[in-house]
């Protein structure tokens, strides 16, 4: 039995999202591992993951990529140790649908095998084109279920937002950063080069755009809305985060679903987008949580004045996750929006927009909730991140700052990635995006924010200079406050409560419970099995002495033993 | 440049909204469409941070005096205050009471007193036509004097009210 | 695109007449509501002089350099905003494809504010803020929608591209009727005018996110809303009331006569919605979640549907 591997510019994206960021992960989590005697297993299973999660790129037969990514999803699992309540039930969510994703593989590798094939990319790519179409079409979910579940996307997300909330703070970035891009890459396998979108246009396609790729793309819009929407509503800053995560990736289906040149385009380049703002968004709400020891939003806020490094490195990823257009965030979400748009599925951009929107409803959340407000007395003498969390904070934020003026710089990349999968990039230049239907200049852009600077920087200094006052100096309706200013004055818990009452019927997590009554049920199909093994020493013998008999029949009846 | 902030400042003048006593009553009159206030440019405002004038609308207690100290200093200068109504010059109908003050003057600085009680809107408007040129004058010094004086104003508050560990406001000095 | 000196002019000139505009528009609109309400109410160019008495102020406190630069980011994001909107049909910047760019520009403004009014410790502010976010949340879906059904109908992402092929009064408005009404509802929130001034609620939350400036930066926050409504009444002109294009020809006396006429069609917008504002009081957050879900994001959904069914050719 022999495996394959190889190096193309399309796993080399993937591998290089995953791969640059380590080394980063790595230089964050020196400080709070040295002060946790406990996390010596870290670095063993963080290894172990990067190892998944690069070989999984790298692989070419089913085989080895069954290997890895069985590799980095139980070092992954192992690494879900939060000590909080829930972290028990997000360890084996994660569990479960770790499973789930590699039955799916397996079920892939037997679908192959049962039609004499080998295991090797090529082969399966042979059988799906020889295959019927029942076969692709089984394959086709098969393949979703199990790369989309890693990946998020709904019904199957219920595990990201538990087991990123709960696994160590420094590996929630690489884990929701990182390793959730392999579900991408399985994604891409099994849609554009096992069964390649000029085949899937047969079933059914319609103004350029396939049937099966607007199935999923209304999946990963379902997606972005749920996870944008829920995590409005959340306390915990990482499971905000996670949500958020959830959301990003929806787009990302979109992307794929749509297909053709600037749909794979966007979905490639939210990829590398995602990487960098996410990690850096998790890094910096670490080193809170590092500092504090506090992760609910409620408990925190007014970091700002005391962690002011932070606070930017972290405003600059939030400014990427909602695509504001003075980091390069909006570059993928423009070429996402500008595919629906060129192929007339105009209802989802709506959608899209409003999962937007959303993202900058949990944004602000996350930043007055921590960062801003007032300042709590137990947190008065907390200290800057550490220099190690600092620095690799800061590459990711002149990475995505720097960007946004030359959009078409990882556009190199990307296209000829695209190349690899054959298909063709929309066309670029350094500073300038194209799509069939427009031109999007990063450089434009940043230039009008710059003439916007100097104006308004006019207008401010045309009035005396601010006098300064203090944090507690504020409008209390002239009463002097008599208690703690620090925790009554601050505005972070129930956030969004008038939508939360408005939404909370339609968004109350039933897919989590649909999913907990399918466990329910599985556990009770499961203990049937007690009513023979039900622990009695007596009931044993007896079926022992039956198994017996029954071999011994058999035997003489066939072996000629006797 | 003076002139044309003091022009500016007389023709949009806005008040804080807080209405002390019993004379505030003669307030709503004057914004609604009766004795229309908006006309001059005075309009009301939720927060002494963006209000220029203050009104003492009537007597003032002692528990109240506290509140108004607070929002006057969170105010910005230049800023202007009216006493209104009889009780503001010398008590009026409570000068023999134990709980309100007599003289305003004495804690806060007044710019212009309106006898009355309460005075009509046509009184209230007449105040501020006479506001208006005295800030086009450069006479409305209220402000300037509270600086200068601060230690006057702050003894006569402390012998009537505490200021306790939340009140977190600087003092005020006259640069 | 290229950058001629008329570009280099116009970008210096379109922030200025947005400014002068949006203060005389205000002013207009206090006159008219005080005329609603049979008083006679300020003088039009009253928003002037607040604005020079706000920056004549010989303090302004601040909580720190955060709300600082919260006050230069609401004016930063307006500008960058008025320099993509076609003024008479003319943008400073435009680009293939700016509409979306535009929704997201749009966003700037109230974040940067956001950051600047977490900064001042009061949670008025940040309630301020929340409520504002929410009610984008509430009128983004119909506004959505409606974009979606303009650029479909005219095949092209660039707002200069909408207001060219709107020439000779072939205004949308006419075309799409029901994206008109329900992109005017959602500009009712965009502007921030009852029903829907939940963000800045005088009453109830102390003003909301302006409750702790004052001086300087109240100035610039009034200068940033007097061009944000200027601007989002502006979009609505271009996207359906034809832009201002009516004076055709290259040369300086037309592109004036289009500025003009751009104006005037703006104010009427913004009067209209003033005309709302003077006779209702203001929703709950809920109600304005249920309304904008509701009616208006039917009519968006019937001016989309109008819209695809006819590129289909299915009705004409």
């Amino acid at each position: 039995m022999s495996l394959l591997f190889d190096i193309d510019w399309f796993s080399y994206l993937f591998m290089a999202s995953i791969g640059v960021i380590a080394p980063l992960i790595l230089m964050y989590s020196f400080q709070p591992m040295k002060d946790a005697a406990r996390e010596r297993p870290f670095y063993g299973l963080f290894m172990l993951s990067l190892i998944g999660g690069i070989g999984i790129t790298i692989a070419r037969d089913l085989i080895s990529l069954f290997f890895f990514w069985e590799l980095m999803t139980w070092s992954a699992l192992l690494l879900i140790d939060g000590k909080r309540k829930g972290a028990g039930r997000a360890f084996k969510t994660y569990l479960g649908f770790g499973m789930l994703s590699a039955g799916g593989i397996l079920t892939m590798i037997a679908m192959v095998a049962s039609t004499g094939q080998g295991y090797f990319f090529s082969d399966v790519f042979i059988a799906l084109k020889d295959g019927s179409d029942a076969f692709r079409i089984i394959f086709l979910i098969v393949g979703m279920i199990a790369f989309g579940s890693k990946a998020g996307l709904a019904p199957f997300h219920i595990w990201a937002p538990g087991a990123y909330a709960h696994a160590s703070d420094s590996f929630s970035a690489f884990f929701s950063g990182g390793l959730s891009k392999t579900g991408i890459y399985g994604t891409f396998l099994v849609v554009d080069v096992f069964i390649g979108m000029g085949i899937l246009a047969t079933y059914g396609s319609w103004n350029e755009l396939t049937g099966i790729g607007l199935i999923i793309a209304i999946f990963g819009a379902v997606t972005a809305l749920i996870g944008g929407v829920l995590a409005m509503f959340q306390d915990d800053g990482k499971k905000l985060l996670a949500y958020s995560s959830v959301s990003q990736l929806g787009y990302i289906f979109v992307g794929i679903g749509i297909g053709g040149s600037v749909g794979t385009a966007g979905a490639l380049y939210h990829v590398l987008n995602h990487t960098l703002f996410k990690t850096v968004l998790f890094m910096g709400f670490g080193a809170v949580i590092y500092r504090t020891g506090e992760h609910r939003l409620s408990r925190l806020g007014g970091m700002i004045h005391v962690m002011p490094a932070t606070f930017w490195m972290f405003l600059v990823g939030i400014f990427a996750a909602a695509a504001i257009p003075i980091t390069s965030g909006l570059a993928s979400k423009w070429l996402i929006y500008e595919a629906a748009l060129e192929k007339g599925i105009g209802v989802m951009v709506p959608i899209l927009f409003l999962a937007s929107v959303s993202a900058f409803l949990y944004s602000f959340r996350i930043l007055q909730g921590g960062f801003m407000g007032q300042l709590r007395d137990e947190f008065k003498d907390v200290k800057e991140a550490p220099l190690t969390m600092m620095v690799p904070m800061g590459i990711i934020m002149i990475a995505l700052i720097v960007f946004a003026f030359i959009p078409g710089a990882p556009m190199e990349l990307i296209s000829r990635a695209m190349q690899d999968i054959g298909m063709q990039a929309p066309e670029y230049s350094t500073i300038e995006l194209g799509s069939g239907v427009g031109t999007y200049s990063g450089l434009v852009v940043m230039i009008s924010t710059g003439i916007g600077f100097v104006i308004a920087c006019i207008m401010f200094f045309a009035g005396p200079l601010g006098r300064k006052i203090s944090l507690r100096d504020t409008f209390t309706a002239g009463e002097e406050p008599m208690d703690r200013m620090d925790r009554k004055f601050h505005y972070s818990w129930n956030f969004y409560a008038p939508y939360e009452r408005v939404l909370k019927p339609y968004f109350n997590r039933w897919i989590d419970k649909a999913w907990r009554k399918l466990y329910r049920g599985a556990n009770q199909v499961g203990r049937l099995h007690r009513t023979v093994f039900n622990g009695d020493v007596t009931a044993y013998l007896w079926l022992i002495f039956v198994a017996m008999i029954i071999v011994g029949a058999l035997l003489w009846q066939y072996g000629g033993w006797f | 440049m003076r002139k044309v902030a003091d022009w500016a400042s007389a023709r949009s003048m806005w008040l804080l909204w807080y209405c002390t006593g019993c004379g505030a009553v003669e307030l709503p009159p004057c914004f609604t469409s009766r004795y229309d206030m908006e006309r001059y440019g005075i309009g009301p405002m939720a927060t002494p941070r963006q209000a220029d004038i203050f009104l003492i609308t009537g007597y003032l207690s002692v528990k109240t005096l506290k509140r108004v100290v607070r929002s006057y200093e969170q105010m910005q200068d230049p800023k202007y205050v009216l006493g209104h109504g009889s009780c503001t010059i010398d008590g009026g109908m409570y000068w023999d009471s134990y709980a309100t003050v007599k003289d305003v003057g004495l804690y806060i600085p007044v710019d212009i007193y309106i006898a009355g009680c309460m005075p009509r809107p046509e009184a209230i408007f007449h105040a501020f036509e006479k506001l208006q040129d005295m800030i086009k004058k450069g006479e409305a010094a209220g402000w300037r004097r509270y600086k200068d004086n601060y230690r006057f104003y702050r003894d006569n508050q402390d012998k009537v009210f505490k200021r306790g560990p939340n009140w977190a406001l600087e003092e005020p000095v006259l640069k | 695109m290229a950058w001629s000196t008329q570009t280099w002019v116009m970008a210096f000139l379109a922030p200025i007449i947005v400014f002068m505009a949006g203060h005389l528009f205000l002013g207009i609109a206090r006159k008219v509501t005080a005329r609603i309400h049979r008083r006679i109410g300020p003088p039009v160019i009253q928003q002037y002089i607040d604005v020079m008495k706000l920056f004549g102020k010989r303090e302004s406190t601040t909580h720190g350099w955060v709300q600082d630069m919260g006050a230069l980011f609401a004016v930063i994001g307006v500008i960058v905003a008025a320099l993509f909107i076609p003024i008479g049909g003319d943008a400073v910047l435009s680009f293939k494809g700016d509409l979306i760019v535009l929704a997201y520009i749009l966003v700037i403004a109230p974040l940067g504010m956001a950051l600047g009014t977490g900064s001042t410790g009061n949670p008025n502010s940040a309630i301020g803020v929340s409520r504002g976010l929410m009610l984008m949340m509430a009128y983004e879906l119909p506004f959505a929608m409606v974009l979606v059904s303009v650029i479909l109908y005219y095949d092209t992402a660039s707002l200069a591209e909408i207001v060219e092929a709107q020439g000779s009064f072939k205004w949308a408005i006419l075309a799409l009727p029901f994206s008109a009404v329900a992109a005017d509802i959602s500009l009712q929130a965009m502007l921030g005018e009852k029903p829907f001034d939940q963000p800045v609620a005088p009453s109830e939350i102390a003003s909301g996110p302006m409750v702790e400036f004052g001086g300087k930066y109240l100035g610039m926050l009034m200068v940033w809303h007097a061009m944000a409504i200027v601007v989002e009444a502006g979009l609505f002109v271009n996207l359906f009331l034809g832009g201002g294009a009516v004076f055709s020809g290259s040369g300086v006396l037309p592109l004036i006569g289009n500025i003009g006429v751009w104006l005037v069609l703006t104010l009427v917008m913004f009067l209209v919605s003033v005309l709302i504002n003077g006779v209702f009081g203001r929703f709950k957050m809920g109600q304005s979640l249920r309304f904008y879900w509701g009616f208006p994001t039917l009519l968006a959904l019937i001016g989309l549907a109008w819209v695809v069914l006819n590129n289909l050719e299915v009705i004409y």
